[in-house]
């Protein structure tokens, strides 16, 4: 197969004319289909014809061919060949149509009316709609005609031809070898089956259909006239069964035909092409779109036409040349497409204009527009609309266009607001006597100065610090935050007051949550559940999801919920009221049919993750919050804790450190929002209560989306707790029910904090594959970034009492005297030249930066290899 | 959720799946769009072409990061691995 | 109409079109219609060993129907809008 029907293994030059004129043919014949009984009409009606004594010139069985074959040009005109030739066959049908005025019958004049005008019509007549109405009515008549060839009568013409085969060429008539054979006094009228030699592809299909059958008769009704068109008949008969038998795959015409064709074409007489042109161009010139005017004006010419034999002179020569011109300007296009065609696009150009919404017809490229320049151009009312959808889709939260650490960042200046304030507080009374305590060891230095051999007093020196650091100086210098981080800070601050503003006292939400803490005791559901949460070897995804429902039920889940969001944002568009029954439907956050929830399972696919945003626009807050309470109560059935764990998943794939990226920067933000906008202290202390009651916590907390869960809530709880300390304080049993709820977070990490950090092998790995992702060598490739780790102990600590800060940070002695070396280990290669200078200091900064928002809340602060009070 | 063959195809939007193509090739991709004629639009493609060199059958790789099927060359549509 | 309208967000940037029958054109794309027909332009032929009658075309009409493959970058497609439009076209065939 060839493009465009061009083989790449043909002679280059090959005939550039026959390939177009066979590649429009083809075109036509693909878009209409050839349909066979039509060949037929009309056949029946005539007796079978006896003295076919031209049949072998005909299908050129062992015959010269004639050899007046003529397009009506010389060869120095070839460039133009295509639209003189059917200038050309436009002569051809003035000739014969002599013969049609002396010989029609009325049957004739059926056939006549059926076929002979319409190509011609469409070719001078650019309005389509004339020409519809014409072809509509000679269809009719066509129909009309009986169709009286029996299976009989089929059956002996195949014998007929099987007893004398009709000589075909090699190649030439797969088509036609199953007609019958011509009738005998079949004669129609010659007009009629010459135009049909007229330019190819103006015809209609059913016209090129006929061709064959029509075309043998009549040129053997006329054996004595035998004029020089007559002769091309066995020419152009061969030319149309082959270009009929043309595939929709565009075939090369077959050698033979091209081998055929030059010598016809030079035998070409000049006088005879220019009279053709003539006659023809004074029809364009009188072109009417009434058929009958046409009709008459032709028969006219065509009674002329044998006194225009003789030679034009010069000025009529150059008057036709631009007649010529004309026409090919016209004909260079014309036939690409039928009327049917045309039609077909005029009306599907009308519905696009008329549609009702054609920003849901065009949505991809309508959005798309905006998103790339801001607006489209000539901004309509169509861009607003898309605006608008982008505005309420959410979209930008989960697209692209967001890095991965932006929620990270969020919670990270979460936690150091809530440091920072913890250090501008003032001296409580418990702290007081706790410096008092510890004032003695004061004098022993700057305790964590020294690398190795951390003795208790040094610990107990480190904390002793944090009674004589506790001073007004503002920390947040120290901590060199990002002015971007700044306005964040800021709106956290507005979202701050706004929460405490808004926070009704709720007696029965206390009560709740008192309640259930007074119901320590795990109950026996969650049990069940915590105990399956252990069985989580593998990070196969099909364990989970088989628990509820399977894979396939998930996704048809997850994409319920994409359609139901789809329909609330078009309702939103459209300003029709928000019902979000469906929608809180189709989460599934009440089922309890299955083992895991299934909405827990949706949030195994990306997908699922990434509508989320769109979903909080339509829940109300305690639709919120009662998809985050069952979100943090199956935190050990999520599939991002078990792949973002070490010790579930120890060799992630770049696919997983995706995920993860791409859940931290959808989820982890929504969940930042809802805490920092909208929830009170009672709702903080419920979710983590959820999740403290329903999980393994240690093992949650070995997974980095685990932690950064934990860290959110109780930094955002220490925060809330902070501030009410300076204008309304929270009442006693809220503080009480706070300090159960810590107690029973600590007791399930104690002696297990020191496994937050992943070990050496889980971060080279990730390295490695981070490496892998991007092909930036320039990225410090061991760098494994541990500030969330650090944001979580400094949280941890921050709401802790002295003692769990001793706990703290014995746990984690190593891992910060590790970090440490490892900063001095980065200033010791900066002296080699070797690496950039520029990224080891950054590195080194980083480190003490993530190290120091932890020391920080013990008024500590690390630099240079050393510990040391924070001033 | 009705179940025509296109719906179950929409349920792997965003998900890995498999397609078989004519002329011996074969896709893996994540499915990013579709339609009625199984047009379809991949990322992170893998195409495999198959090939018979002295009756040996060898495999073609080519990866490409985005990249639209016409659906006449599409014959089936699948998911990468079992449930 | 999707894919009508995803190609015309592809127009002015450089793709790689291969066709059924393994011709492989790089060029810019410079219009579609809703047969998913393809003029390119500045056109390079990836195979013109192969092909050397391409070697002196600049731009090219592609009949849809010919097009196996479109070859692009990822930064040319919005997946998560992508994935939406599908949607959304799915739903309105459904109703």
């Amino acid at each position: 197969m060839s493009f465009f029907g061009f083989d790449p293994t043909a002679q280059q030059h090959a005939r550039p004319q026959q390939q177009q004129q066979q590649q429009r043919q083809q075109q036509q014949q693909q878009q209409q289909p050839l349909d066979f009984e039509e060949t037929y009409k009309g056949y029946g009606d005539y007796e079978p014809e006896e003295e076919d004594f031209l049949n072998d010139e005909t299908f050129g069985n062992n015959v010269e061919l004639g050899n007046n074959f003529d397009f009506g040009h010389s060869q120095q005109q070839q460039q133009q060949q295509q639209p003189a030739a059917a200038v050309a066959a436009a002569h051809v049908t003035h000739r014969s149509y002599v013969a049609a005025a002396a010989s029609g019958t009325s049957q004739q004049a059926h056939m006549d009316a059926a076929v002979d005008l319409r190509p011609m019509e469409s070719l001078w007549n650019p309005n389509a709609a004339p020409a519809h109405a014409g072809q509509a009515a000679a269809g009719e008549q066509v129909e009309q005609q009986p169709r009286v060839l029996s299976m009989e009568e089929i059956e002996r013409n195949q014998r007929q031809m099987q007893m004398h085969p009709p000589p075909l060429p090699p190649q030439g008539y797969p088509a036609v070898q199953g007609y019958p054979m011509p009738p005998g006094n079949f004669m129609p009228p010659p007009g009629q089956n010459y135009p049909m030699m007229a330019p190819p592809q103006q015809q209609q299909q059913f016209q090129q259909q006929m061709r064959p059958v029509f075309n043998q008769p009549n040129y053997m009704g006329y054996p004595g006239n035998a004029p020089p068109p007559h002769q091309q008949q066995p020419q152009q008969q061969q030319q149309q069964p082959q270009q009929q038998m043309v595939p929709p795959q565009m075939q090369m015409p077959p050698q033979q035909q091209m081998q055929q064709a030059p010598p016809h074409e030079q035998k070409i007489a000049p006088q005879v092409a220019v009279p053709q042109m003539a006659r023809s161009s004074s029809s364009l010139s009188q072109s009417s779109n009434e058929r009958e005017n046409f009709k008459s004006h032709q028969r006219q010419s065509h009674q002329r036409q044998p006194r225009n034999r003789e030679p034009l002179t010069p000025e009529e020569q150059k008057r036709l040349e631009v007649r010529h011109a004309k026409v090919e300007k016209i004909l260079k296009h014309s036939g690409l497409m039928t009327p049917r065609d045309k039609d077909f696009i005029t009306r599907y150009q009308l519905s696009q204009i008329v549609t009702e919404d054609p920003y849901n017809e065009d949505f991809y490229f309508q959005v798309y527009k905006i998103i790339q320049r801001g607006g489209v151009v000539g901004e309509s009312n169509k861009g607003l609309i898309a605006r608008a959808y982008l505005e309420h889709s959410g979209h930008r939260l989960g697209g692209r266009y967001k890095r991965a650490d932006i929620a990270l960042q969020r919670m990270q200046s979460q936690v150091e607001k809530a440091v920072t304030v913890a250090k501008e507080r003032p001296l409580r009374k418990q702290e007081k006597e706790q410096s008092r305590e510890n004032s003695n060891n004061e004098g022993s230095n700057s305790a964590g100065s020294s690398t190795t051999g951390q003795s208790n007093d040094n610990r107990d020196g480190v904390l002793g610090k944090i009674s004589s650091s506790l001073n007004s100086k503002a920390p947040r210098r120290q901590l060199q935050i990002p002015t971007s981080n700044k306005t964040l800070l800021n709106s956290l601050l507005v979202n701050d007051e706004h929460a405490t503003a808004t926070k009704p006292t709720n007696p029965d939400a206390l009560m709740e949550v008192t309640e259930s803490l007074g119901n320590v005791e795990l109950s026996q559901k969650a049990r069940v559940r915590r105990r399956s949460s252990y069985a989580f070897t593998s990070v196969d995804q099909s364990s989970v999801l088989s628990r509820s429902g399977g894979r396939k039920f998930v996704l048809s889940l997850i994409e319920t919920v994409y359609e139901e969001v789809l329909e609330l944002e078009a309702n939103l568009r459209s300003g029709k009221p928000i019902d979000n029954k469906n929608l809180w439907d189709a989460l599934h956050i009440n089922d309890e049919l299955y083992e895991v929830c299934p909405f827990i399972s949706m949030l195994s696919f990306d997908k699922g993750v990434k509508i989320m945003p769109r979903i909080f626009n339509f829940l109300e807050k305690d639709q919120k919050l009662k998809l985050l309470q069952t979100f943090f109560s199956e935190l050990s059935h999520l599939n991002i804790i078990i792949i973002s764990s070490y010790k579930t998943n120890p060799e992630p794939t770049e696919f997983q450190l995706k995920q993860i990226d791409v859940f931290q920067t959808v989820f982890l933000k929504i969940i930042v929002s809802f805490l920092s906008s909208s929830s009170n202290f009672i709702e903080i202390m419920g979710l983590l209560l959820h999740l403290i009651k329903n999980n393994n916590v240690s093992f949650i907390s070995t997974s980095k989306i685990g932690l950064n869960l934990i860290t959110v809530l109780i930094s955002r709880a220490a925060l809330i707790r902070q501030d009410t300390n300076r204008n309304n304080m929270l009442s006693s049993p809220e503080i009480s029910t706070w300090n159960e709820i810590y107690d029973k977070l600590f007791t399930a990490l104690e002696s297990k904090l020191a496994a937050v950090f992943p070990p050496k092998e889980y971060i080279q790995k990730v390295n490695s594959v981070h490496l892998k992702g991007h092909a930036t060598p320039s990225a410090s490739p061991q760098h494994y970034d541990q500030a969330y780790i650090w944001q979580f102990l400094a949280s941890l600590a921050l709401s802790g009492k002295l003692n769990h800060q001793r706990i703290i940070i014995d746990e984690v002695r190593d891992q910060i005297f590790g970090t440490i070396t490892e900063a001095e280990q980065l200033k010791e290669n900066a002296k080699t030249p070797n690496e950039s200078d520029d990224d080891l200091v950054y590195r080194r900064e980083k480190l003490y930066q993530d190290l120091n928002l932890f020391l920080n809340v013990m008024g500590l602060v690390s630099r240079d290899g050393e510990i040391s009070e924070l001033k | 959720m009705s179940n025509t063959p296109l719906d179950l195809l929409k349920l792997n939007l965003d998900e890995r799946v498999y397609v078989k193509l004519r002329g011996a090739r074969s896709i893996m991709g994540t499915l990013q769009a579709f339609d009625s004629h199984c047009n379809i639009v991949l990322s992170d493609c893998i195409e495999t072409k198959y090939l018979l060199v002295d009756g040996i059958l060898q495999n073609e790789e080519r990866e490409s990061e985005m990249l639209f099927i016409r659906g006449d060359s599409v014959t089936l549509i699948t998911t990468p691995e079992e449930e | 109409m999707l894919f009508f309208s995803f190609f015309k967000t592809l127009v002015d940037q450089e793709v790689v079109v291969q066709l059924k029958n393994d011709i492989e054109l790089k060029g810019t794309l410079q219009s579609v219609d809703q047969f998913l027909n393809l003029k390119l332009d500045n056109i390079s032929c990836t195979d013109e060993e192969k092909y050397p009658h391409l070697v002196s075309v600049r731009n090219i009409f592609i009949r849809g129907s010919t097009v196996r493959y479109v070859y692009l970058n990822k930064n040319m497609v919005d997946t998560n809008l992508l994935q939406d439009a599908t949607r959304r076209e799915a739903m309105s065939e459904r109703k």
